[in-house]
């Protein structure tokens, strides 16, 4: 028996009936049950569970602790602010859809057996699918198609892994694992696909900025957190996960270089903040934890308000690209200090939310004495500043002169922006906040003379280099191939090839055939027939053969 | 049209100055502040600012040449 309502039920049910509501009771309805999620977690203290039977297997559907609490606090919050930046501007289907898919999030956060995780999982996929579907294209329909192939591939990868760990084990109890046996790799595969770990990441930014503007917000948020949340409840300490978070980190800063399509570019750096989370999760300390955990918070908020403010900046102007903006501070004052407070929290700069947190991870680097890890992750805070950090604001609101004067967005995609902007420096400002939530207990202390000092100094100077190396950052804009060439171009290419080999082979065998056949048929009757018509009598006559062969057979064989 | 007054003449030289100074500060502040070295090697004056500049201009030039492998055109793959 359940003492608690589940959380993820409230946005889920709430999802489904919202098509059916009209005016004031719809937008009741979608306000309403994040902040019931949020209610329903803060009001209880400590750990909850709830079991229930199912089929003959114990399953945990409720495991509430600190670690889940801050995931369904942060995505609560995501839901509510989303919703407010979408609800005037996107379609029912869209905003039905985000609430299935926050609720679903919730329900990975807050599962503590691998069924209904995996259940959860799946709706995620589905709902985010839709979520995609709705910016309306038919590059947001291919796109869709693609994303959600690759998801249901790594839910496969995810269920193959929990049957074998159940059949090795007969526990379905979600805890921590280690990578030594074929069913934890499984996992970990379907894990790491949803936290776009290379060569597994090209879907993100592939689908990501087809959603519509406010899509997109919704989905920078859910999937690559959720798997940053199990991978941290699964595999922490793996030390695998330091090398792939690296990675991560140096693939995206290369890739957001390069792209002039901003929302793309933001997409990148989705996958840049969940390598450092996953670097964390790889250390696997307390305090790396604690850091990841605090990164996954503080980048949600971020990154949402990053993709609003480039979102307001697509939906205003129509114009996708770096190189078509620039100017808009003018005449997008609000949606410009939202964006670039967004860009200095993603930097990591003093007094905003990125500082407090992922300091916490270099701070365990060092703690750790990995001095490659650490002076990665320097390079990483340097390498932020390249795209997101000041590419991104830089370009689009100062720069050159587009002659754009669109005007600041809606009200309500102005509120919710504004909301997060002021929680982007509420954490930076106060960190205790963020710190009192967190799984472990805090004695991190990030605001220290020299913390800071070091800190200005890294940011300010790679700021530098990049005003001195524009000239070639905007030469080299453009699109890229990702890992989404090999199965876009490149097997496109192969199965194209072996189909015309293919063809040409039947055609030529058909050919034969009808030759060797005619030149048979005319031997023995002297029937002379030409061109299609040979062909449709050779036809009927090798059809009819082969019936008849059939019907011989069976009689024989039933004889 | 106005230029907005950021962008007029007079203010962008004023702009490049303000943040050439708050450069100089930083490097400046380091005499008064020690930063503490975690690593041998690391431990030197303007560490941090040398290696936030050539950790961005290493990565443009790492950028600038896988570039020439992983750039398409805008239309591809549509």
């Amino acid at each position: 028996m359940c003492s608690l309502l589940h959380p993820a039920l409230v946005l889920i049910v709430a999802g489904l009936f919202l098509p059916l509501l009209r005016g004031v009771y719809r937008n009741l309805c979608m306000f309403i049950a994040p902040v019931i999620a949020l209610v329903l977690v803060w009001t209880v203290a400590g750990t909850v569970d709830c079991r229930m039977e199912f089929m003959g297997i114990e399953l945990q559907v409720l495991h509430l602790d600190s670690l889940s609490r801050l995931f369904v606090t942060v995505f609560s919050i995501m839901a509510f602010a989303g919703l407010l930046f979408a609800y005037r501007q996107a379609g029912t289907v869209e905003l039905s859809a985000a609430l299935v898919y926050a609720g679903a999030s919730l329900g990975v956060c807050l599962a503590g057996d691998m069924i209904t995780l995996f259940i959860f999982w799946e709706i995620m996929a589905l709902a985010s699918t839709v979520v995609i579907w709705s910016g309306g294209t038919s590059a947001s329909a291919a796109a869709g198609m693609r994303y959600v192939i690759f998801h249901l591939l790594g839910g496969v990868l995810l269920m193959a892994g929990i049957i074998a760990w159940y059949h090795d084990t007969g526990a379905v109890m979600f805890s921590a694992m280690t990578l030594d046996n074929m069913a934890t790799w499984f996992i970990f595969a379907g894990f790491m696909l949803n936290a776009a770990a290379p060569p597994l990441s090209a879907w993100l930014a592939d689908a990501y900025p087809q959603s519509s503007c406010s899509g997109m917000v919704f989905l920078s948020a859910f999937t690559t957190k959720t798997a940053v949340y199990v991978l941290m409840r699964g595999f922490p300490g793996t030390e695998l996960l330091i090398i792939f978070g690296l990675l991560m980190i140096l693939y995206s800063i290369v890739y957001a270089l390069l792209e002039n399509n901003v929302r793309r570019m933001l997409a990148y750096s989705i996958i840049n903040q969940s390598g450092i989370m996953i670097c964390g999760i790889g250390i696997g300390t307390e305090l790396a934890l604690n850091g990841a955990a605090a990164h996954a918070f503080s980048s949600v908020i971020y990154q949402a308000l990053l993709i609003m403010s480039a979102g307001s900046v697509v939906y205003m102007t129509g114009k996708r690209n770096c190189t078509d903006l620039g100017g808009l501070f003018q005449s997008m004052p609000v949606t410009a200090v939202c964006g670039i407070i967004g860009a200095l929290a993603i930097s990591s700069f003093p007094l905003a939310s990125g500082f407090v947190s992922k300091s916490m991870v270099s701070q365990a680097g060092v703690d750790n004495n990995l001095f490659l890890v650490w002076l990665a992750l320097q390079a990483a805070s340097a390498g932020v500043i390249l795209h997101a950090g000041l590419k991104f604001p830089w370009l689009v609101f100062f720069h050159r002169d587009s002659g754009l004067r669109p005007g600041d967005p809606p009200m309500n995609m102005q509120l919710a922006m504004i909301l997060f902007a002021i929680l982007c420096l509420f954490i930076g400002i106060f960190p205790g906040t963020l710190y009192v939530m967190l799984p472990y207990a805090v004695e991190y202390v990030p605001y220290t003379a020299d913390h800071v000092l070091a800190q200005l100094q890294l940011l300010l100077f790679s700021g530098l280099a990049f005003f001195l190396m524009l000239p070639w950052i905007k030469a080299n804009l453009g699109a890229t191939h990702d890992f989404d060439w090999i199965y876009r171009v490149l097997l496109n290419r192969i199965f194209c090839m072996l189909h015309n080999v293919a063809s040409t082979f039947v055609n030529r065998a058909r050919d034969l055939v009808i030759t060797m056949l005619g030149h048979v048929l005319r031997r023995l009757n002297g029937i002379v027939l030409s061109g299609q018509r040979q062909s449709l009598f050779l036809s009927n006559a090798i059809l009819l053969s082969v019936a008849f062969l059939l019907i011989f057979l069976s009689y024989a064989l039933s004889a | 049209m106005n230029k907005h007054r950021l962008l007029r003449d007079e203010n962008q030289g004023r702009l490049k100055m303000a943040g050439i100074a708050l450069l100089v500060l930083t490097l400046v502040a380091g005499f008064f502040i020690h930063i503490h070295a975690y690593f041998p090697g690391t431990g030197f004056f303007g560490f941090q600012a040398v290696f936030g500049f050539f950790a961005c201009a290493g990565l443009v030039l790492l950028t600038r040449l896988i570039g020439l492998i992983i750039k398409r055109r805008d239309n591809d793959h549509v």
